[in-house]
């Protein structure tokens, strides 16, 4: 019975359509019709590749060569100087970068516990509460509201002697709770905490408009068959949001490992250096230290470790990803 | 029979959305607190907004003091604003326009060398900003654009993650539609217009939602690429009520509030546009 | 591909011709970096090259610092008047005075080839840093030309090895603010003398409450130098590394880092470490609002006990010299610190700005009414001049101002090394391992030492 609504079916048809017009195309026009779509191609395509390229790409390669050279950037050109791969022998060598690694690839477990609590609030709110509008809004709320605004409320429920959450602890029994972001084996759990908070919004608006684009008639046609919500779920709304999946889970891995602002405000790295990112090192050594080289060397290797996550999904995609 | 089974059907089904909503609204009320915080700080003098225990409704009231002084102190916060909303309106349009035309091109037409050249653009964002600001910076000295509002709506607007966001839709938009146009001779330009833009409203929609959002609160970009004041935006004007002294939290806050409100305006009017887009499965029936 | 590439052509000529429009709108600024090395000469009129003859008579100085235009901008009108045939031109970094954001701006600024003469530095490890770059020019030449006698004109000797890259502008030293009032009800006078042992008398005396409400004798700030405040009053060897030599397993740090664990742990009379971190505490609310009676602070909030719009003052403060480590120590002396100014290396304006920068640093800072390292200042007319911009110059408290500013003693400038920031750090990390209770104090001093002289190692 499930199978009949079975979602690949569609997928599988169009595929099937596109390579029957393709083949017809191809007989009838050949070189000429392929050759015009490579320049349509190009012509879509065409205004974010001279974007990127000039904004990021080229600055990227940029950076890139400046991690082999010893720098300040600060002092001009003139005063490069190349240095092999002494940058990056440095960098291997101290604890401090392996730590924040290490902090980096904790911090990633927040993508994935966002992404859950979205996708579950995402099919509450647009199919069972009264006002889904209003939730949008209000759980959009900490994503919009000024970052310090979030740092010094989280400040406030989580104060380690005053606040509500320890107040809790202690009722229940717990003599000492942790204190949070002042206790060097809690810091970092704070932050992620913080982050699926703060981001959770994002995958949810995201996810609702995937929601958005499951054909009604699927449902329907399940309903008709007496299906229930948890199998609705498992054979529809989950296969069929898996782009959005994919999408929110790339792009939220590669956000989460480069970005440090919440670090800068919550803790500026510590305490005890329990919370440094690579990214925050990185931006630390460049323009508070003036060490530009080193500092490239570091985005160097935060460059290679996220493409080398993404590749890992990229492709692994094809296991689960319907397109 | 059946009929008293549908009422109680009915019933309970009623009753289960009420407690749903009420149990999200108990959640929803954590998710609000920054919010309401910013305003209950806003409304207090500078010397109470970090009192224990937290009072949530001021003691003493300084909120036409605050406001005024946002408003109408020292800091030309109206024209900040304004180019702010000059800079995400623009920014928002140019970045959905690129994004979706490059998503487009992505998966709508076949061409050599597409899935490297899609990697390689994907792989520009794996970088942070904050390692390409030196060569940036340079490029920007050079090629005139460092210190107007084209340089940074420039930046915002070739933003790759839009192109990966649409891409992720346009892959589910049924590829029957636009054959059919193909069909009837229609080119990509006609599809893309006429077919899959109106398709992908809801998608447009939330990326134009998050690109003005994140545009409207980026402080790092302005505060780089601009130094003439009458060109601020709205973050660095804030920035502004934080000097050496200290921050001014009462003001900052007094600030966010009031940066806040084009910021839902834009989310309302964006998520009206996700909820009213046409869903496939009605094209399809 | 041939088409293809045509387009691409195309494409990028388009986008490069819409960039080059939407430049040309406003790029004023910009252009003054692209003309280079002989751009300050002609100072806004750019025309076409012909009046370079002329502007050989003019010279233009461009000055870049955090400070806002409107404080500094009748200083240079001032000079100007003076000395005619000299434009001094303003570059405001920040609108807020944030030196740090300020500094990040400069350096962009400096790469990107602006043209700049002078530059301000918010203090030493700033100036160590830019000058261990060589980005300023020394100015010993300039000194010896105009027959200076340096240590006779200013309090702070800048040279490095014996090289001047700056000169001293405002002065920093570092001092204990006591709320008199809670002084008062307590019965203690206003020390004039004092030693850290009395210090955290003080503070036990004058805490007060339990819970949220508590009110607490001190509360040490975040920065570095809260974890070495037993080297702050060394009159000399007061760094953590002085002239490569690492001065961490000494009785001046066991006395900073047991004066902190005392006073949190033991005598509960400073704001815990936890709540400091935790809840990012300023010192400012923290005095003000009366949560802590003591706090060991510098110059710049001299005539914020006065009050300000944000942070009024309800009760008197009064002043006092940073305790000695123990009794018979020299007394009165504390770390100064202040901004400098110095010349970019690649000015070609070296002399005009010297001699702009000489009288900046000295009459200037006169008009401009700060607390400045020059010999020749008058303590008296400060402190007026002081007490008649504040808002309630009456809860300064005057004869210990007077007592203080005339007694205390500021300690040989010490110019740390230019790695100080990666010191810091690597101090600051055990330090607070031992204030959270995760180390003793023999632990903390024998880690920090070998981390600190694995930093200095690694930069010989």
């Amino acid at each position: 019975m499930i199978a009949s609504y079975n979602p690949y079916e569609a997928e599988v048809a169009d595929i099937q359509a596109i390579d029957k017009q393709e083949a017809v195309m191809l007989r009838r026009s050949g070189r000429a019709r392929r050759r015009r779509e490579m320049l349509a191609g190009y012509l879509f395509t065409g205004p974010m590749l001279v974007g990127v390229l000039i904004f990021t790409l080229v600055p990227m390669l940029l950076s890139f060569g400046l991690s082999l050279t010893d720098w300040s950037f600060v002092t001009g050109i003139e005063t490069i100087r190349f240095d092999g791969f002494g940058n990056f022998a440095r960098l291997f060598a101290t604890d401090a970068f392996a730590n924040s690694l290490v902090h980096n690839l904790v911090l990633l477990l927040s993508v994935p516990v966002g992404m859950t609590l979205a996708l579950a609030l995402a099919v509450v709110i647009t199919t069972r509460v009264y006002t889904p509008g209003l939730f949008k809004v209000i759980f959009f709320m900490p994503h919009i509201s000024s970052i310090v605004a979030v740092a010094v409320v989280w400040q406030v429920l989580f104060h380690p002697s005053y606040g509500p959450v320890n107040s809790m602890l202690m009722a229940l029994g717990i003599a000492e709770p942790p204190k949070w972001l002042a206790d060097p084996s809690y810091a970092l759990t704070s932050v992620l905490m913080l982050m699926v908070w703060i981001d959770m919004g994002v995958a949810l608006i995201i996810y609702i408009a995937g929601l958005k684009n499951i054909p009604a008639d699927l449902y329907e046609a399940a309903e008709i068959d007496g299906a229930t919500s948890w199998k609705k779920f498992k054979h529809i709304t989950f296969p069929l949001l898996t782009p959005t999946t994919f999408f929110l889970l790339i792009t939220g891995l590669i956000g989460n490992f480069k970005s440090f602002a919440l670090i800068k405000v919550l803790t500026d790295g510590g305490p005890v250096k329990s919370t440094t990112v690579i990214a925050y090192d990185m931006y630390t050594e460049g323009f508070v230290n003036l060490r530009t080289g080193y500092a490239s060397s570091m985005a160097v290797v935060l460059f290679a470790v996220i493409l080398l996550i993404t590749l890992i999904q990229w492709i692994g995609q094809r296991k689960w990803v319907n397109y | 029979m059946e009929r008293i089974a549908a009422g109680t059907n009915k019933t309970a089904y009623r009753l289960r959305r009420v407690l749903t909503t009420a149990l999200l609204l108990l959640l929803g009320l954590v998710f609000l607190l920054p919010f309401i915080w910013m305003l209950s700080a806003s409304f207090k003098p500078e010397l109470e907004v970090f009192t224990y225990p937290i009072q949530w409704i001021p003691n003493n009231w300084n909120l036409v003091e605050n406001y005024t002084n946002v408003w109408a102190g020292k800091v030309d916060f109206v024209l900040y604003y304004w180019n702010s909303i000059q800079v995400a309106v623009l920014t928002t349009l140019l970045s959905v326009l690129v994004s979706a035309m490059a998503a487009y091109g992505f998966t709508k037409i076949r061409f050599r060398g597409r899935n490297l050249l899609f990697l390689i653009v994907l792989a520009t964002y794996m970088i942070p900003p904050e390692a390409t600001h030196v060569p940036l910076f340079v490029i920007y000295r050079w090629m005139g654009l460092y210190d107007t509002h084209a340089g940074l709506i420039l930046l915002g607007g070739f933003s790759v993650l839009g192109t990966f966001l649409l891409r992720q839709f346009f892959e589910g938009i049924s590829n029957e539609y636009l054959e059919s146009a193909q069909v009837d001779g229609a080119g990509h330009f006609t599809r893309f217009m006429r077919i899959t833009l109106p398709l992908a409203r809801p998608a447009l929609a939330t990326y134009g939602i998050l690109r003005f959002i994140w545009t409207w609160n980026d402080f790092q970009t302005p505060f780089l690429f601009l130094s003439d004041k009458t060109l601020y935006t709205i973050q660095l004007g804030m920035y502004s009520f934080a000097d050496r002294n200290g921050s001014f939290y009462a003001l900052i806050m007094a600030a966010s509030v009031s940066a806040i409100i084009p910021l839902l305006v834009v989310f309302i009017i964006g998520q009206k546009q996700v909820i009213e887009g046409i869903s496939f499965g009605g094209l399809k029936g | 591909m041939k088409r293809a590439s045509v387009t691409m052509v195309v494409l990028i000529a388009m986008l490069a011709s819409l960039l080059s429009a939407c430049g040309s709108s406003n790029n004023g600024n910009a252009d003054n970096g692209g003309n280079g090395g002989n751009g300050q000469n002609t100072g806004g009129e750019s025309a076409s090259g012909d009046n370079a003859a002329t502007g050989g008579e003019e010279t233009v100085i461009r000055m870049a610092s955090w400070s806002l235009a409107d404080t500094i901008e009748p200083i240079l009108e001032a000079y100007e008047a003076e000395h005619p045939g000299v434009t001094v031109e303003y570059i405001e970094l920040v609108d807020n005075e944030d030196s740090v954001a300020g500094m990040q701006k400069l350096d962009l600024l400096i790469a990107s080839g602006e043209d700049i003469d002078a530059i301000m530095l918010p203090g030493v490890t700033d100036y160590s840093k830019r000058a261990g770059l060589n980005l300023l020019a020394p100015l010993n030449e300039l000194i010896e030309g105009e027959g200076l006698d340096y240590g006779a004109e200013y309090v702070t000797d800048t040279s490095i090895d014996g090289t001047y890259y700056a000169l001293p502008a405002t002065l920093e030293n570092y001092f204990v603010l006591l709320n008199k009032d809670k002084l008062d009800a307590a019965g203690l006078e206003v020390p004039t003398e004092w030693t850290w042992t009395e210090f955290l008398e003080y503070a036990k005396a004058l805490t007060a409450g339990e819970g949220p409400s508590k009110t607490y004798g001190t509360f040490f700030h975040t920065w570095p130098m809260y974890w070495f405040l037993g080297l702050m009053n060394q009159p000399e060897k007061n760094g953590l590394v002085n002239d490569g030599v690492l001065n961490v397993d000494s009785p001046q740090i066991r006395t900073s880092l047991e004066l902190r664990h005392q006073a949190e742990h033991v005598d509960k009379s400073a704001v815990p470490y936890a709540d400091t971190i935790s809840q990012k505490l300023a010192y400012r609310p923290v005095y003000f609002t009366g949560q802590a009676a003591m706090i060991i602070t510098g110059s710049w909030m001299i005539s914020a006990a006065g009050g300000t719009e944000e942070f009024p003052a309800s009760f008197t403060t009064a002043f006092a010299p940073l305790p000695s480590n123990a009794p018979g120590d020299p007394s009165g002396y504390s770390l100064a610190n202040g901004n400098f100014v110095g010349i970019l290396d690649k000015s070609e304006n070296k002399q005009e700005t010297y001699d702009f920068l000489r009288w900046y640093t000295t009459e200037g800072m006169q008009v401009k009414q700060e607390y400045s390292a020059w010999k020749q200042q008058d303590t008296d007319q400060y402190i007026s001049a002081v007490k008649a911009q504040v808002p309630n110059p009456e809860f300064i408290d005057e004869a210990s101002l007077t007592y203080f500013m005339k007694n205390s003693k500021s300690a040989a400038l010490n110019i740390p090394p230019t790695y100080q920031g990666d010191l810091e750090t690597a101090y600051t990390s055990e330090a607070e391992k031992y204030i959270l209770g995760q180390q003793d104090l023999e632990t903390t001093v024998a880690n920090a030492a070998a981390e600190l002289q694995k930093i200095v190692d690694a930069n010989e």
